[in-house]
C-alpha cells in the first residue's frame, strides 16, 4: 500500500528507465567504458613512444592562460598516428568554442586526493589545464546525452499509443500531468545525472591512468596531474553547466513531448516540419529571422555557453520557460483528448 | 449513494457516425452487467465514456465522480481491461508488479502473485514472450488483486480458446465478485457469460434496445418450440423473433402470458443469445 508521493514518482521514473534501459543506462555506461579503454590504450602507447609522452606532459602541465584545447592542437601537429584516439577527440572539441567549453562543461567530484591538489596548484588559480582535458570527456557525453534524450522524448508519448498499451497506463490512477512531467523530469534531470555520473567515473579513471603514465615516466604524478586538476571546480562546472543548460533547453524538450503526443505517424516529422515551415514562411514573407533566432538560442548545444553567470538574454530564457509550461499543458491535453491513433 | 454508475443522455458523435446515441444507464452495487451488441454498436465508446477516456455529451457519474475530470482519482476505485493484449510488451512480469504496487494504493501484490502461481506465467518473462491467453491471465491477476469497486471488461476474452474463456469467467466469479462490486462485461460470446450476469443490456447502432434484470427475464420472455399445425397459430401471436429448428420453429415472445403459449408446444426461457439475435435481427429489419 505504498503510495506516498515520493514512491509514486520513483515508480514513474523507474518505469521510464526500464523502458529505455538501453539508451538511458547502457549507452552512457558503455560510452564511459569505451573512453576509459581508449585512454588506457593511449597511455600504454604513450609510454612506449617518447614523443607522445612528452606531448602529453605539455598538455597536462602547460602554464599559459590559453585553454588546454589549444595546446592539444599542438600535439595534434606532431603526434604519432598511433595516438589517434586522444587527438581525434580533442580535435572534435577544439573545433567548437574552446574557451567557453572548458569552462562550462568541466566537472568532477572531490576525491580523497583533492586537498593535495589544492596545495600543489602553481598555475594562475583560474586555469587547471587537466580540467580542460577531462572536460572533453564531458562534452562527448553531453553530445551523446542530447541525441539519446531527443530520441527518448520523441518516442515516449508515441510508442504507447501506437502499441495501445496506453489503455493499460490509463487504467492506473496516474494523471496525465504526472505522466508528462515524469518524462520531462527524466529528460532534464535523471538522464543528465546518469550521463554526468558516467562521465565523472570516466574522468576519475582517466586521471588515475594519467597518473600511472606519469609514474612510469618517472615523474611525480601528484605534481604533474593533481597539481593541474581541480575536481571541485570540475564538478561544479559540469553539474552547474547542465542545470543552466536545462533551463535553456526546456522549451525544446517540451516541444518534442508535444510532437510525440500529437504525432499520428512520425513524431520526428511532427516536430520538425512545423518549425521549418514557420521559419521559412517568416523569411519569405517578412524577410526576417526572428523565429529562427529565438529558437536557435534554445537548441541543445553541449559546447555552447553555459557558464555559470546567467546568460545576458534573460528575456529569452523566461519566454522559453513560459513556452515550456504551455507546451507541457498542450501535451497533457493531447494525452487526455487525442490519444487514439 | 446506492447508484454506482449513473448515465443520462450519453451521446458521442464521431465524424460521420453517431457512436452512442442518448444512452441511459443506472447500476447499483453487486451488479454483473452484460453489454451485448454487434460490432460497431457503440459498446466500446460507451465503456470509454464511463471511464473518462473519451469526450461525450450528457451526464455521467461513476461512484459520484465525473470520469472525464477526475479520471486519475476514479482509477483508484475502477479497474478496466480495455482490450486483450494492451499490457506493455517490453515489460517483464516482475516490472509490471513493481509498477502497479508502486502506483496503485489498493493493489495487493501478494494476492497477484498467488493468482499468477496458478498459471504458467513466470515472473521473469517479458509480456512480449507470453501467449495471448497468458497475457490475459496476467492482466486478470493484476486486476483481481486490486480492491476496486467497479470492474469494466471490454471484450476481455476475444481470440482466446474456450478453455481459457471458461476459466476466465469462473475465476472472475469465484475469486473476485461479491455484492459490493459491480462488473460490466462487453462481449460477443454471450453463452459463456449469461449464467453469471444479473443484468443485460443490448446495444445496436448506439442505442440501448434492451435493458433487463436477469430475474425478470424469465417472466418477460418465452420461447415456444412448435411443430406441425401449431406453427401457424403460434406465429399469429405477436412475437419478436422466429427461427427454424429441427422439425419446426422456435418462436420468441415478449410479455406474453405463458399459459397462453403452453398449448402450442414446449415453453422455455430463451437463451440470451437467441433473444439477442431476435432483437437485433428485428432491429435490422426495421432499419431497412
Amino acid at each position: 500500500m505504498a503510495s506516498n508521493t515520493s514512491s509514486r514518482w520513483f515508480t514513474l521514473v523507474q518505469r521510464e528507465l526500464q523502458e529505455y534501459r538501453v539508451s538511458l543506462l547502457w549507452t552512457p555506461l558503455l560510452a564511459a567504458l569505451a573512453i576509459c579503454v581508449l585512454v588506457l590504450a593511449s597511455v600504454l602507447l604513450a609510454n612506449r613512444v617518447a614523443a607522445v609522452g612528452q606531448a602529453f606532459i605539455e598538455v597536462v602541465t602547460q602554464e599559459e592562460k590559453i585553454s588546454g584545447m589549444n595546446i592539444t592542437i599542438q600535439i595534434d601537429d606532431d603526434k604519432d598516428d598511433e595516438v589517434a584516439y586522444r587527438i581525434e577527440r580533442t580535435e572534435g572539441a577544439s573545433s567548437e568554442d574552446e574557451w567557453n567549453f572548458s569552462r562550462k562543461w568541466t566537472f568532477q567530484p572531490r576525491n580523497a586526493d583533492t586537498p593535495q591538489s589544492d596545495s600543489e596548484v602553481v598555475s594562475g588559480g583560474m586555469d587547471y589545464p587537466f580540467n580542460a582535458v577531462l572536460g572533453v570527456i564531458n562534452v562527448l557525453m553531453m553530445v551523446l546525452l542530447v541525441i539519446v534524450v531527443v530520441n527518448y522524448l520523441l518516442g515516449c508519448l508515441f510508442d504507447d499509443r501506437r502499441d495501445r498499451s496506453i489503455l493499460f497506463w490509463k487504467s492506473m490512477p496516474v494523471s496525465e500531468w504526472e505522466v508528462v512531467l515524469a518524462k520531462l523530469a527524466v529528460a532534464l534531470i535523471v538522464a543528465p545525472a546518469i550521463f554526468i555520473g558516467a562521465a565523472l567515473v570516466a574522468q576519475l579513471v582517466c586521471t588515475a591512468l594519467s597518473m600511472l603514465l606519469m609514474w612510469r615516466m618517472d615523474m611525480n604524478p601528484a605534481e604533474q596531474i593533481l597539481g593541474n586538476v581541480h575536481f571541485g571546480r570540475l564538478l561544479v562546472q559540469q553539474v552547474g553547466g547542465w542545470l543552466i543548460s536545462a533551463l535553456w533547453i526546456a522549451p525544446v524538450y517540451a516541444w518534442l513531448l508535444l510532437a510525440s503526443a500529437a504525432a499520428r505517424r512520425s513524431p520526428f516529422m511532427t516536430a520538425a516540419l512545423p518549425v521549418v515551415a514557420v521559419v521559412f514562411a517568416e523569411e519569405l514573407v517578412f524577410g526576417s529571422d526572428f523565429v529562427r533566432g529565438a529558437i536557435a538560442g534554445h537548441l541543445p548545444d553541449p559546447t555552447s555557453t553555459a557558464s555559470l553567470p546567467l546568460p545576458a538574454d534573460l528575456a529569452s530564457l523566461l519566454a522559453g520557460l513560459a513556452c515550456t509550461a504551455l507546451l507541457v499543458a498542450g501535451a497533457v491535453w493531447l494525452r487526455r483528448h487525442r490519444w487514439e491513433i | 449513494m446506492n447508484r454506482v454508475i449513473e448515465a443520462r443522455g450519453l451521446s458521442r458523435q464521431f465524424a460521420q457516425v453517431q457512436a452512442v446515441d442518448g444512452v441511459d444507464l443506472s447500476l447499483k452495487a453487486g451488479t454483473v452487467l452484460g453489454l451485448i451488441g454487434p460490432n460497431g454498436a457503440g459498446k466500446t465508446t460507451l465503456l470509454r465514456a464511463l471511464l473518462g477516456l473519451t469526450d461525450c455529451d450528457g451526464e455521467v457519474q461513476v461512484l459520484g465522480l465525473d470520469p472525464r475530470r477526475e479520471h486519475a482519482r476514479l482509477m483508484q476505485q475502477v479497474c478496466f481491461i480495455a482490450d486483450t493484449a494492451v499490457l506493455p510488451r517490453w515489460m517483464t512480469v516482475l516490472q509490471l508488479l513493481d509498477y502497479v504496487s508502486g502506483i496503485h494504493p489498493r493493489f495487493d501484490r501478494g494476492q497477484a502473485e498467488r493468482f499468477l502461481a496458478n498459471t504458467e506465467v513466470g515472473v521473469k518473462r517479458k509480456v512480449a514472450e507470453l501467449s495471448k491467453g497468458m497475457t490475459v491471465q496476467l492482466h486478470l491477476a493484476l486486476v483481481m488483486a486490486i480492491d476496486a469497486r467497479v470492474l469494466i471488461l471490454d471484450e476481455p476474452t476475444l481470440g482466446l480458446d474456450i478453455l481459457f474463456r471458461k476459466r476466465f469467467y469462473e475465476q472472475l466469479l469465484n475469486d473476485y465478485f461479491d455484492d459490493e462490486r459491480t462488473i460490466i462485461i462487453s462481449t460477443h460470446q454471450v453463452e459463456e457469460v449469461q449464467n453469471i450476469l444479473t443484468e443485460v443490456v443490448f446495444m445496436s447502432r448506439g442505442r440501448v434496445i434492451l435493458n433487463k434484470d436477469m430475474a425478470s427475464f424469465e417472466t418477460t420472455f418465452s420461447e415456444v418450440h412448435v411443430v406441425g399445425g401449431a406453427t401457424a397459430r403460434a406465429e399469429a401471436i405477436p412475437h419478436i423473433g422466429s427461427r427454424p429448428i429441427l422439425g419446426g420453429r422456435a418462436i420468441i415472445y415478449e410479455g406474453v402470458d405463458r399459459a397462453l403459449l403452453e398449448p402450442l408446444g414446449q415453453v422455455r426461457t430463451p437463451s440470451v443469445s437467441d433473444l439477442f439475435v431476435a432483437k437485433i435481427g428485428g432491429e435490422a429489419h426495421h432499419g431497412q
